[in-house]
């Protein structure tokens, strides 16, 4: 299975296309080509935080930008995982209600709607399977945490030959930025996630949040946890960033890291070299 | 006519887009038997504050109407009216009469016109059944279901022991428009001429931005004020300040939603409405896109 891993679009109610998306796309599709994907054999993963801070009117936005999306690699049929995040939350009493609706009008799977009742799911394409932890379900956009029990009853059951845990929040603490919470709003039980996970065979973690691009492997049975850099739709957030991996027999086979400034003046999708 | 069955209400919707994916549907029947907690899966709650709205009795400023302001209470009559005699025959609501639809053309009304309801404590079953007269499987059918989820949980709040629901939906014409708007005014109409004129004055071209894709629904009741009250202000601008294209895409705009306007007095659905419809949206995303 081939992953394209996208996260945090934090697309705004403004959001328009400024024509840098169609070359953005081109170059996308040329790039997985290259990589040598199958058709049926792609899954795009957003790993959270759709709209920005909250905002209901991001929503039609962001479906917007994944239509468009998913018609470029129309050739590929790809399948498409969604996982909310915290700026997902957008209002205190029915915090993903938006984000459900938006959830269901692009994929029509039960398997991508959260609430108090499902705050972990799975979705089954093929030879994978997709577990996905919400771990914004708690409401509180400060910080992140999963719902241990109802993952432990997923990871209980047969694993399909891949499995691959999506969620939002990064697992490990991290200071690059000293003048924001980032390093306070890691996943609170990251520790018990990544042990659940690495004994119950899941061979990688896809997540967001921090905005960065990072790879790291983790136990004895070298489990991936791999961040994606942002969407890049919000204006303060223009660096569009992106993954391409190759999961195979249980594990990472390959990660392709690419990265495109968004500028008016035209721009180039760059590989970076891991 | 088309039966269809689903063991949850996400699993009905679904049924329903793809039976329409080839054009509308006369008499198509949704049915599903659930549990009672079926009215609470996370499906329906994306839905639920839409539902509310909708079962409002009181219409909220944003709907063009609504069908709280129609059924009139009618759910605590139906309560009443099942405690009196359990087995009744006239625990329903009926939204519209007739006189409701002679002379009034295009105007909006609601297509949900009856909902009926009965409980069998002994087998702990209750049933409910609503009727359509045009039903829109993208975008209302799921607020449809959540609506006819509050209502059956209103009544089941009497009746603890009863475990299961029998939902039946008739639509004696389905059909599958997606960005169909569900009534809803867009944020350009609800915004005042002078906050409008305010943004094109200022620039502020992520608002304008934000109202001109408030209206890429497809609108049952088509309003052009807003549209025209931005237009104005935008040709009243020093040359230059507004791109060309923002200009003709705006008026291109409104010229396509005013003929769609028209057309709609005599045709709802065809292949006419689906390319001026696409008129609008190519002209609306342009001038939107074309806001620097």
């Amino acid at each position: 299975m081939w992953i394209l891993q996208l996260s945090d679009l934090h697309v705004p109610s403004s959001w328009r296309d400024v024509g840098q998306r169609e070359l953005l796309m081109g170059q996308l599709v040329e790039r997985t080509l290259d990589a040598g994907v199958a058709r049926h054999d792609l899954a795009v993963v957003v790993c959270g935080d759709m709209t920005h801070r909250g905002d209901p009117d991001g929503y039609p936005r962001a479906a917007e930008f994944l239509t468009g999306l998913m018609s470029i690699l129309i050739d590929f049929a790809p399948v498409l995982v969604l996982c909310p995040g915290n700026h997902d939350i957008v209002a205190s009493d029915r915090p993903f209600e938006d984000y459900n609706r938006f959830a269901w009008k692009l994929t029509e799977a039960d398997q991508f709607l959260f609430s108090g009742r499902q705050t972990c799911s799975k979705f089954v394409c093929r030879d994978s399977e997709f577990v996905i932890a919400n771990s914004a379900y708690h409401g509180d956009t400060g910080f992140g945490r999963i719902d241990l029990r109802p993952l432990r009853k997923l990871l209980a059951e047969p694993p399909a030959v891949n499995r691959i845990l999506v969620t939002h929040h990064h697992l490990i603490p991290c200071s690059y930025d000293s003048s924001n919470a980032h390093n306070c709003s890691v996943l609170r039980n990251s520790y018990e996630v990544m042990d659940l996970a690495a004994g119950k065979e899941v061979g990688v973690v896809l997540h967001g949040h921090l905005h960065l691009r990072s790879t790291m492997t983790v136990g004895t049975s070298a489990m991936a946890i791999v961040g994606a850099g942002s969407g890049g739709n919000s204006p303060d957030l223009p660096t569009f960033q992106c993954n391409l991996l190759h999961v195979e027999l249980g594990r990472v086979q390959v990660i392709r890291s690419f990265y495109f400034l968004l500028d008016p003046a035209g721009g180039r999708l760059q590989e970076i070299s891991n | 006519m088309l039966t269809l069955e689903g063991a949850s209400f996400s699993e009905l919707a679904r049924k329903a887009v793809e039976a329409c994916n080839h054009g509308p549907v006369l008499n198509l029947v949704l049915h599903a038997s659930v549990s009672r907690d079926e009215l609470d899966s996370p499906f329906l709650d994306g839905f639920k504050s839409k539902a509310l709205k909708w079962q409002d009795p009181v219409r909220p400023t944003d709907l063009v109407f609504n069908h709280g302001e129609y059924m009139m209470g009618a759910l605590d009559y139906v309560v009443d009216e099942l405690r009196r005699k359990p087995d009744s025959n006239r625990a329903c609501a009926v939204l519209l009469r007739t006189s409701d639809l002679i002379g009034r053309g295009d105007e909006p009304v609601p297509s949900f016109l009856v909902v009926q309801f009965a409980v069998d404590q002994a087998a702990g079953l209750l049933s409910t059944t609503c009727y359509y007269r045009a039903l829109e499987v993208v975008e209302f059918l799921p607020v449809n279901l959540a609506e006819a989820a509050l209502m059956s949980k209103s009544v089941l709040s009497g009746y603890p022991g009863v475990a299961d629901v029998d939902l039946t939906l008739f639509a004696f014409r389905a059909h599958r428009t997606p960005g169909f708007n569900l009534f809803e005014r867009a944020s350009l109409d609800l915004a005042a001429h002078y906050d409008v004129y305010s943004a094109v004055v200022s620039g502020n071209t992520d608002q304008l931005a934000t109202w001109i894709s408030s209206k890429l629904v497809v609108e049952s009741q088509i309003e052009t004020e807003g549209l025209q009250q931005l237009l104005v202000a935008v040709e009243r601008q020093p040359a230059g300040v507004y791109s060309a294209e923002v200009v003709e895409n705006l008026a291109e705009a409104i010229d396509a939603m005013e003929q769609l306007r028209e057309f709609r007095c005599t045709k709802s659905t065809g292949a006419e409405v689906a390319l001026l419809t696409e008129r609008v949206q190519t002209s609306l995303k342009a001038a939107r896109d074309g806001l620097v």
